[in-house]
């Protein structure tokens, strides 16, 4: 292997007249790995990922799988896996049969793809499903199914579009482990419009907005280098209180957010680290009796998201 | 199953008219001979040497397959990619094979489907005529292969053209639908733009029935030609729709 994990350059996708993706750049080095891509309704998410797939043909631009340029449709079978959101299954196939299938026709001999389907079947809690159709399955139950016939094999590049969309938040829950369980192995690209669901997943997020990446970042570093603290309080701060962290030294500013309940002090790193920011606040705060419920140190995915796309969902 | 089920019946049908006729034909006169040739395009004399060279029997019951084949094989065959690109299951089934296997994958398995059909009616075909005695056991089964292999070369091309439909129709009914509306212009081109301009008369040559009745023929020459042009158009259809598989976004 030789070269980033993926990389692509000056892709361009357009419907028509419509252009959805524009001289769009991206590189992930990590073969093993969880990147969040995110951006809002119409950036053009499930595109780029159709275009990664070989569903789409691109009208510029190359991606690049471990070095090597791929074709622009053509993909070499079981290389690169993904959950499609508007793909569908066939009905009255048995799941067991259906995931064989797919199994053999990447190559797995007989028995060994029956044994494939199993596995990928148990890995995502649908073993006593097998005998089942898609048809009789409900939304979560496909989406697991969609999960399971992407880890089929041992692809290099695994692509989850939306993949806990519309499940409830223990389907959510599992089916994140099972992500977090193979990305040690391989590169996991994963769209979701749940940010927290990406904070807490991904190493890496890249923010697409427009038709470009506006601003790739590993997670820590995006959320890490916000100067600014803030404490979820259950009523609003006294004056007295909030002159009293608006005076510290290192605050450059300090006001109360009624949107979401939260005093936020914007903190001049030059003048003291976010530890001792943090503990001088604390200090004040409990100076003043003020009562907090929680306390957040940088700014969340939503707010790093808000600020590069405008606002736009 | 639909399409399957017709086939039966429609060849069955076929079987049963053709028994009622050449029994009422036992003589194959002059104006049969003398029509049918005009109707195939073959003339009177390769029609009469089939009749008296093979069981009578099943040449009728080659002729209405052959009628019959370009109908029911666009039925049959109608729905290879179309359904799958239309519900884009095909995108489950891309990541796990490569595009090129998945087409051709497909069209062997229509052609493999309407192979058996033809087989099954052949056999039909072949055991009520050694059945009734209407000719021997040897004869019957050979010209019976003849008749089976000529039917599946012949179903060639419709089985592709169903396949370059599938490629760029994702509704297998708007596929079948294409399939039929172009046999239809071929045939109001060739045929009424023909009375208006000779040279329409060719356009005929764009769709695989312009020589199937030569499969019926024993000169090497007709039947080389009559091979030789569906063999073309099968190519012709199969690789147009490779191609436009390939290069289309799904």
């Amino acid at each position: 292997m030789s070269g980033p994990a993926l990389e692509i350059k000056g892709l361009c996708k357009s419907y028509g007249s419509v252009s959805v993706l524009r001289d769009l750049d991206l590189t992930i080095s990590s073969a093993a790995d969880i990147v969040g891509l995110v951006g809002p309704n119409g950036a053009g998410k499930t595109t780029l990922f159709g275009l990664v797939a070989g569903f789409l043909r691109p009208n510029r631009g190359t991606i690049a799988l471990h070095g090597h340029v791929l074709p622009r449709t053509a993909r070499y079978p079981g290389d690169i896996a993904i959950l499609a959101q508007d793909a569908r299954f066939p009905s009255g196939v048995k799941l067991r049969v259906l995931l064989a299938h797919y199994a053999r026709l990447q190559g797995a001999a007989g028995k060994a793809a029956a044994v494939e389907a199993s596995r990928v079947l148990a890995l995502v809690g649908l073993a006593g499903s097998a005998s089942a159709s898609p048809d009789q399955l409900s939304h979560g139950m496909r989406k697991r199914l969609g999960i399971a016939q992407a880890f089929l094999g041992a692809p290099r590049l695994v692509i989850l579009d939306e993949p806990t969309e519309g499940l409830d938040p223990q389907a959510a829950r599992d089916v994140r482990a099972v992500i977090r369980d193979i990305s040690g192995q391989r590169l996991v690209l994963v769209s979701s419009h749940n940010l927290l669901e990406v904070e807490d997943l991904c190493r890496e997020v890249a923010i697409l907005d427009r038709g470009r990446i506006v601003r790739q970042e590993k997670v820590s570093a995006l959320l890490g280098e916000a100067e600014e603290i803030a404490f979820h309080l259950p009523e609003p701060p006294t004056a007295p209180a909030l002159d009293g962290v608006a005076i510290l030294s290192f605050v450059r500013r300090a006001y109360w957010d009624a949107a979401t309940s939260r005093l936020v002090a914007l903190i001049d790193r030059r003048q003291a680290s976010i530890e001792e920011a943090s503990s001088q606040l604390l200090a004040r705060l409990v100076e003043h009796k003020v009562r907090f419920t929680q306390m957040q140190v940088g700014k969340r995915l939503e707010d790093r998201f808000i600020e590069q796309t405008s606002g736009r969902r | 199953m639909l399409a399957a089920a017709l086939f039966v019946v429609f060849h069955t049908w076929a079987i049963r008219s053709s028994l009622r006729w050449t029994s009422g034909l036992l003589g194959f006169d002059a104006l049969s001979s003398g029509v049918l040739g005009w109707l195939t395009g073959l003339g009177a004399t390769t029609i009469t040497a089939a009749f008296r060279d093979h069981p009578p029997m099943l040449v009728s019951f080659f002729l209405l397959a052959l009628v019959a084949t370009p109908g029911l094989v666009l039925l049959a065959s109608c729905d290879q990619l179309a359904s799958e690109i239309g519900s884009r299951h095909v995108r489950y089934l891309l990541v796990h094979t490569a595009r090129a296997p998945l087409y051709w994958g497909k069209a062997l398995g229509a052609l493999t489907f309407v192979s058996l059909l033809h087989a099954l009616a052949t056999a039909v075909a072949v055991t009520i005529v050694v059945l009734m005695g209407a000719a021997g056991a040897a004869d019957a089964v050979l010209f019976g292969a003849r008749i089976l292999a000529s039917l599946i070369v012949f179903s060639m091309p419709f089985v592709a053209l169903m396949a370059l439909a599938g490629a760029l129709i994702p509704y297998p009914a708007l596929g079948l639908a294409a399939g039929l509306g172009l046999q239809f212009l071929v045939w109001a081109m060739s045929s009424l733009g023909g009375l208006v301009n000779d040279s329409l008369r060719h356009v005929r040559l764009a769709y695989p029935t312009a020589f199937r009745f030569e499969l019926i023929s024993d000169r090497a020459g007709d039947l080389a030609f009559a091979f030789g042009h569906i063999t073309l158009l099968a190519v012709v259809f199969a690789t147009a729709g490779l191609l436009l598989f390939r290069w289309r976004d799904v």
